[in-house]
């Protein structure tokens, strides 16, 4: 037998879950038969990428396609489903990337606004938004309370603050707002939370690592972590040190103060930050905050109630994985997979680790069901975008997970392992706990392959399913068209906030159907630093009415009796149900 | 890994012998006729025969021969003593009752008849081989070596010599001195397996990897050589190739049992999840109480989820080798999946007890230790599993940073090097070897106050790192101390025997002392080891001129 040896903690050897020597990466893994794929009983969504019709037609630039130098180029970017212009049709955002030379022509943030007839106009330039950078995430919220949805975008660089001002335009207001920091920063996640309960949006921004271009070590094959299989890769992020994360305090006219250090956030360094989302893990009515890290231990941020935080992901089963091995944490869903009421959560990971599932018994402590629930077969690519979704309205929300190389160099030296292009992965929940990977049969949309990062979930076509905005990277967009299955019934909630801030972020809403009841928050960001349609959609499946009972994020319940499925009904806080925006 | 190269050093050197035996002497005809001598030590009926008839010395060599060859060296021993008893001046009988005595595990007699023989007929290389094999035996260490130096300076291509110093070195972990020794070596199976060791101790992996793949290119078919190159491409994380390797072994060895052990080795660790299953199914049934087959299959099985089966796997293996921590580890998790904490408890408990050092063990034991309600100590191993997470961190940091000012050191910008050396040191200011080479690039800036520092640092945490020693010597040479230089070099030697510079440098030191005789032994040993060494060769002749004019 060959004995073990250590000291090997290479980027990618961790991810392969490889400690040191060869003996020694033998440690548990979560990973077995492969799961046969097996025909549904009844017939599931089809999914048609229609974003070259629909007239997202612009490359979205990151980094040099084919050959990566830095980490910098890999983690770029996120999307948004977001209704900018109040018109209840969800438009898109996508940040605009660049590569390492410079900002090539036509590469910029892009707007586009939802023409209601599956179309889309290009309106970045009317909206003030151009603009290209080593832009990451995004997250929405109305942190002024207008009634207009802000955006929020983080930057390997400077992170900007975009108002919405209410007339199909937006100002940088980054400034102004003091947002601005003096050193360069590798920003990724980032989420709008209301962490203090006064009813303002506060901003909660993760860090990836420590990196400065002008030192930063290039692929190669004598640098540790620059490597991967034998070939030169771009390094990290194992190697580079670790930065804190940033917590600003929404003031209530416009700026923001940074609270890092008294909330507690900047102690939480040592892991490499990316996803962020802010949902109430222990349902005790204040916010709490998780963090997605790449390599290390993720982060949960339990809210002590008195401006502080303190961080538990680790006594609570959420930082590592199930044999207390360190993931590549990218992306994060959060749901209620089970139906037990309580919101779950679904996160993605590196190449060779399958996409680890949480459940959650609503305090916050989370037991990992992935081998269970039958995703631990699949973990042939890197992971990114997720979400728990009910693509088919059969009551049971769905995953699916958007996929895509950082090492797109191995594809020539190994094409069957290491493509460059993936498909994306679509698991059906099969309703007793565990899910069935599907393959060509939910569409071509699923099957094609691309390197994508980010993706949001909504309803693009206000047909009542749930449709998937991707980003493909030096490529444009896909925008998949969910054709789901009839004879299933749905029901979409839209909360407005009074007392709590406008967007609802933070707000559990429960919906009770045919016997079950269903979990769902509103988030800022989720997926991968990504923001989804703001409306709850809920899948009844042959239920009629729902009960609907709304947790808002200031700590005031409602409960909403018998409402008729095929509608989206808007609820605002203390008021009911109010007429809202158009839907159909 | 060092396993996977040979199974012990003694059994290569008794190969080496084995070698030897078949190579010594004559060739004897085969007597198949009954033997009538004592019971306890019966030869062929010719041979007895002949002993019976003509009992000279010749006739108990040939006698004495024939049981070295049929492996029963005691009964060898006492044919050539008798040999020898009539023939005392022979060094031939000498050399072959010396072979038999340190065939026979007497080591202690066999060196005294092989120095007589060697006495008596100097320049014969086995000799000694042997001789050097027996002081080895005995620890004596530096007794063997100049044997293996004796037998090399008669045949400096012999591949038994190289090898068995090679072994000697590699024991006393003068790795650099291996590589020295072994770079221009001949061809040979077992030379590149010492080699490719050698360079994997010193961490040049990618070396390493070279002469296993020259080595196959010579010898495609050594199952050795093929084994080896695996293991080092999955140290190097290769795991693709590492699986090609591995198959292509298996197809021209389909029998061979611990090769498909290794090829599922490396399909587990590179997720072929669909290859290891039906492979590690297939080893069970053909091996099932192999301890690498039930661990890798108790690993596939509790990976699957298959928890009952994979703890009926994983406990035999445990059973089989109670000193494998990851397989108390993978059995501490499935007992905990299995519901029994207690169980898992004592497992990870021994995992770590045997030295495992993988943050995640520990993380199990603090989940267990919650189970179990015993928080105190859940939080005791929570801290340390942080304090672990982080050291791992911070190194994984100093060597990025280390091989960043390795790159500018070789790119001629030692002032770069600097910064990124200071910083691989702030992450991790235990790396002696950081502080090393902190020091050479500020040698390069001309700071040497900085570079002395470094230097002493870099001794402080590793006493035996020879070239802090050297390069310390060296900087207070310059600076005229002399007595404080040799000091160094002479700690540089005695941690680095094989270290040709630092002997250079003693001798050069002990030369401005006027210290001739000992500055002398200095440049024989630097010109023993590296003969072609052109600054030593100058530094004679210097010494020599030096000692003319007095």
């Amino acid at each position: 037998m060959i004995t073990a040896k250590s000291g090997l903690w290479t980027r990618r050897n961790v991810l392969h879950m490889l400690p040191g020597a060869f003996a020694s990466a033998l440690v548990p893994k979560l990973f077995g038969i492969a799961t046969p794929v097996t025909e549904p009983v009844k017939p599931f969504s089809r999914f048609v990428d229609v974003a070259a019709t629909a007239g997202l037609t612009q490359t979205m630039v990151y980094g040099e396609p084919g050959h990566i130098t830095y980490i910098v180029e890999t983690t770029g970017t996120g999307c948004a489903f977001f209704d900018y212009d109040n018109d209840g049709w969800m438009d898109i955002f996508i940040p605009g990337g660049r590569r390492v030379d410079g900002v090539p022509p036509g590469s910029s943030n892009r707007l586009y606004r939802n023409n209601r007839d599956g179309t889309f106009t290009d309106v970045t330039a009317k909206a003030g938004l151009v603009d290209a950078g080593w832009a990451n995430g995004v997250c929405v919220g109305d942190y002024n309370n207008d009634g207009f949805e802000d955006l929020f975008i983080t930057y390997y660089g400077q992170n900007r603050l975009y108002r919405n001002n209410g007339d199909g335009t937006f100002s940088d207001v980054t400034t102004n707002a003091g947002l601005l920091y003096p050193h360069t920063r590798f920003n990724t996640g980032c989420t709008f939370v209301d962490y203090n309960r006064d009813g303002l949006l506060d901003l909660f921004v993760s860090n990836y690592v420590e990196i400065d271009l002008a030192t930063a070590p290039k692929p190669s094959l004598t640098v540790p972590n620059c490597n991967y299989e034998g070939v030169p890769t771009n390094c990290g992020p194992n190697g580079l040190g670790a930065p804190g994360h940033y917590l600003y305090r929404n003031n209530g006219d416009g700026t923001f103060t940074d609270v890092s250090k008294e909330s507690g956030i900047a102690a939480c360094r040592g892991s490499f930050g990316l996803t962020a989302v802010a949902f109430d893990a222990d349902e005790d009515g204040w916010q709490d905050i998780f963090v997605a890290c790449d390599s290390t231990p993720s982060l949960l941020l339990l809210n002590n109630h008195d401006g502080t935080f303190r961080e538990e992901a680790l006594l609570r089963g959420i930082a590592l994985g199930s044999g207390g091995e360190l993931l590549g944490g990218m992306g994060v869903g959060v749901g209620d997979y089970n139906l037990d009421g309580h919101l779950d959560l679904v996160k993605t990971h590196f190449q060779n680790q399958s996409t680890g599932l949480y459940r959650n018994n609503g305090k916050a402590e989370f037991d990992d069901v992935t081998a269970q629930a039958g995703l631990n077969p699949e973990r042939r690519f890197i992971s990114w975008g997720t979400g728990l979704i009910d693509f088919d309205n059969d009551g049971y929300p769905d995953i699916l997970i958007a996929t895509g190389t950082v090492y797109p160099e191995l594809e020539r030296v190994y094409p069957n392992k290491y493509p460059a292009h993936s498909p994306r992965i679509l698991y059906r929940n099969q309703r007793d706990g565990t899910f069935v990977e599907l393959g060509d049969e939910a569409g071509p949309g699923v099957s094609a392959r691309h390197t994508s990062r980010g993706c949001a979930f909504g309803d693009f076509d206000n047909d009542g399913d749930m449709d998937v905005l991707i980003m493909n990277v030096n490529e444009p967009p896909s925008l998949l068209r969910n054709d789901a299955p009839s004879g299933n019934h749905w029901l979409k909630v839209r909360l407005e906030g009074t007392k709590s801030n406008r967007s609802a972020i933070g707000a559990r809403v429960l919906v009770h159907y045919g016997g079950k009841v269903q979990a769902q928050c509103v988030a800022s960001q989720s997926s991968y630093i990504s923001a989804n349609d703001p409306r709850l959609h809920f899948g009844l499946g042959t239920a009629s009415t729902a009960d609907v009972e709304v947790h808002w994020p200031t700590g005031k319940s409602e409960t909403y009796p018998t409402l008729t499925a095929g509608q989206l009904v808007t609820i605002r806080e203390g008021e009911g149900i109010v007429k809202g925006r158009p839907f159909r | 890994m060092r396993c996977i190269f040979r199974s012990s050093d003694s059994k290569t050197n008794e190969m080496a012998i084995r070698r030897i035996w078949a190579k010594t002497g004559l060739l004897l005809a085969v007597c198949l006729i009954t033997p009538f001598l004592r019971a306890d030590c019966v030869g062929p009926h010719a041979l007895e025969l002949k002993v019976h008839d003509h009992p000279d010395a010749s006739a108990f060599s040939e006698l004495g021969f024939w049981f070295g060859d049929h492996g029963q060296y005691t009964c060898a021993v006492k044919s050539y003593r008798a040999a020898v008893k009539l023939d005392p001046r022979s060094p031939d009988l000498l050399y072959l009752l010396g072979l038999s005595l340190y065939s026979s595990d007497n080591a202690q007699e066999a060196v005294a008849a092989l120095q007589q023989a060697i006495q008596l007929k100097p320049g014969v290389l086995k000799p000694h081989l042997i001789l050097a094999f027996a002081l080895a035996k005995l620890e004596r260490g530096e007794d063997a070596k100049a044997q293996f130096e004796a037998a090399l300076q008669i045949d400096p291509r012999s591949t038994e010599a190289l090898d068995g110093f090679a072994k000697l070195l590699s024991a006393h972990g003068d790795y650099p001195s291996v590589i020295a020794l072994l770079r221009q070596a001949p061809p040979d199976e077992s030379l590149a397996l010492d080699l490719a060791d050698a360079y994997d101790k010193v961490g040049t992996l990618d070396e390493a990897a070279n002469v296993l793949t020259e080595g196959l290119r010579a010898n495609p078919l050594s199952l050795p050589l093929s084994n080896a190159l695996v293991t080092v491409l999955v140290r190097q994380t290769h795991f693709e190739a590492a699986a090609k390797f591995a198959a292509k072994s298996v197809s021209l060895h389909p029998h061979d049992i611990p090769a498909q052990i290794l090829y599922l080795h490396v399909l587990v660790l590179n997720d072929d999840v669909a290859d290891a299953k039906p492979l590690a199914r297939k080893l069970l049934a053909a091996a099932p109480h192999d301890f690498g087959v039930l661990y890798l299959n108790g690993v596939l099985e509790r990976e699957a989820g298959d928890y009952a089966v994979a703890r009926a796997h994983l406990e035999e293996a445990v059973k089989l080798n109670p000193n494998h921590y990851n397989c108390h580890y993978n059995l501490g998790v499935v007992l905990a999946q299995l519901k029994d904490p207690r169980g898992a408890k004592e497992q990870l408990e021994q995992a770590l007890a045997l030295g495992a050092t993988e943050p995640q063990i520990r993380f199990e034991l603090v989940s267990v230790l919650r189970t179990l309600g015993e928080t105190q100590q859940a939080q005791e191993q929570l801290k340390l599993y942080q304090q672990e997470a982080q050291a791992k961190t911070n190194s994984t940091l100093a060597a990025v940073k280390a091989a960043q000012g390795d790159k500018e050191m070789a790119g001629g910008d030692a002032q770069k090097a600097v910064g990124f050396y200071r910083e691989a040191a702030q992450a991790n200011s235990k790396d002696a070897t950081v502080h090393y080479k902190l020091a050479l690039a500020l040698d390069r800036t001309g700071d040497t106050t900085a570079e002395k520092s470094e230097l002493e640092q870099a001794i402080k945490l590793d006493p035996n790192l020879a070239v802090a020693h050297h390069q310390l010597g060296y900087l207070l040479s310059q600076n005229g101390d002399t007595a404080s230089a040799e000091e160094h070099f002479r700690l540089a030697v005695r941690a680095a025997p094989g270290y040709t510079q630092a002997w250079v440098s003693l001798a050069a030191t002990l030369g401005i002392e006027s210290r001739f005789p000992e500055a002398e032994e200095a440049i024989a040993i630097a010109l023993r080891l590296d003969p072609q060494n052109t600054e030593a060769q100058q530094l004679r002749k210097d010494l020599t001129a030096a000692q003319a004019q007095r």
